[in-house]
């Protein structure tokens, strides 16, 4: 009995934990992903003055694994990160509505926040990576403790 | 009725329905879409209607009728620049979006000037879109007119065809039963006369090359370099820069077809640039056209 319970609360720990790392890992992925897409715009922009649709059109060509742009609409698919989500919807809500030069000054911008977000997210990261690796290691202990 | 819905078929939802839902025997004589700031939104054909707030097209201007205010305004020109201000930034302080089809939307509100040119306009306050019809043979009585001469002047006031004329030359001298075809290349300053920006492309013939938002100077320097056209095509010419290209480039070998504004002949030698290209002979012949009452019909024709 002690034996199970030992097993179901390792079991359920290093999952939640393990959980919160793979949606960190996605959080970045995401970010990257929006990264590109906007440098990708800035320089459609800056060397074409492309419009909202072929911006589209160029962006879907790169086949991002978290952008989709259903119905000529950019939308961010699956993740649940609400400040990443806001900050996108917010850059999505201004392309197209200054001048050239204010359009490359918002993707400027805009790549310096999901950057610096992205930093962010990099470094919780590396601690959740460092806390599953020592919970593995005391899950691994445990388990032989008990086999013994 | 396509024409019409050609030119309908960016406006925002609100607009774009009621309008939509005039019908046949008046969408197809409507020449002009006005919308002013605050005031009823008015179709023009030979004409004048109203669209009531329940989508009726009437003559009578009451206050029942469909208005755009400010914030419409904006809407408006933000639809019809395909939510891309920032594409459309050079030609809205010009004064126009082009459209499908050839048609075109003239802009009007408060210009933002930077280093002495008009850099940007905002508080949008009139939006004027026109819509561009082809007919056929309306060429006729120009090309009779003018016989086998390649090298002429149309002159017309606004509304009198001009553009639509260039069109069916363009086709007439290098399209599909042109025998033998000729090399054209249209400079489309104002994607006006070729439409091609977006993807929505007005026939111009197969042997036309089209140089889509060049300013017709440089237009006409790198398609006499690059593009070897019999005949170069410009819309609309009047300035120093135009007429500059237009001198430096006559005498090689390639004829010139372009319009100018005017009521008649007396009035465009008033201007200076066109007179200076009249007096070295870039043109051979001056055709001035009727008026918007008859567009397209030849009024005179000047030989020189």
């Amino acid at each position: 009995m002690r034996f199970f319970i030992v097993i179901t609360v390792s079991a359920f720990i290093i999952i939640s934990v393990f959980s919160d790392y793979f949606s960190e890992r996605k959080n970045i992925s995401v970010l990257e992903d929006i990264v590109e897409m906007i440098r990708l715009f800035r320089n459609e922009i800056s060397f074409r003055k492309s419009d909202v649709n072929e911006l589209l059109q160029c962006a879907q060509k790169r086949a991002f694994s978290y952008i989709s742009f259903d119905d000529n609409k950019i939308c961010l698919c699956g993740i649940k990160d609400e400040e990443i989500k806001e900050e996108f919807e917010s850059f999505v809500n201004k392309i197209g509505t200054t001048d050239a030069e204010g359009q490359l000054n918002i993707c400027n911008e805009e790549i310096n926040v999901f950057e610096a977000m992205l930093c962010k997210h990099k470094e919780k990261e590396t601690v959740k990576r460092n806390v599953n690796l020592s919970l593995s290691l005391l899950g691994a202990l445990c388990i032989i403790i008990i086999f013994i | 009725m396509n024409a019409y819905l050609n030119a309908l078929s960016l406006l925002p939802e609100e607009f774009k329905k009621p309008l939509s839902a005039v019908s046949e025997n008046i969408a197809c004589k409507i020449k002009e879409i006005r919308f002013r700031s605050g005031e009823p939104i008015v179709l023009y054909s030979d004409k004048i209607y109203y669209i009531t707030k329940s989508g009726f097209v009437t003559s009578l201007c009451s206050s029942s009728l469909l208005v755009a205010d400010e914030k419409q305004m904006y809407d408006v020109v933000f639809a019809l620049s395909r939510r891309s201000l920032h594409t459309y930034q050079d030609m809205i302080a010009k004064g126009y979006i082009p459209l499908r089809g050839g048609c075109k939307a003239g802009v009007a509100g408060r210009a933002v000037m930077k280093n002495n040119v008009v850099y940007s306009v905002s508080a949008f306050n009139s939006v004027n879109i026109r819509v561009s019809r082809e007919y056929d043979g309306c060429a006729d009585e120009l090309l009779a007119a003018v016989g086998d001469c390649t090298s002429y002047l149309i002159i017309g006031s606004p509304m009198s065809g001009k553009t639509t004329l260039l069109r069916a030359l363009c086709r007439f001298y290098s399209g599909k039963s042109a025998i033998p075809p000729k090399k054209i290349a249209i400079i489309d300053e104002r994607d006006e006369i070729a439409s091609r920006t977006f993807g929505c492309f007005v026939d111009v013939g197969v042997h036309t090359d089209v140089l889509t938002l060049y300013p017709k100077a440089i237009g006409t320097e790198i398609a006499l370099r690059t593009l070897s056209p019999e005949i170069i095509i410009l819309d609309e010419i009047g300035t120093v820069e135009e007429a500059g290209a237009l001198l430096s480039a006559m005498n090689s070998g390639v004829d010139f077809i372009a319009t100018a504004h005017g009521g008649c002949f007396e009035e465009v030698l008033r201007r200076p640039n066109i007179k200076a290209l009249i007096n070295a002979g870039v043109f051979k012949k001056a055709i001035v056209l009727e008026g918007k009452q008859a567009p397209c019909r030849v009024k005179d024709v000047v030989s020189f």
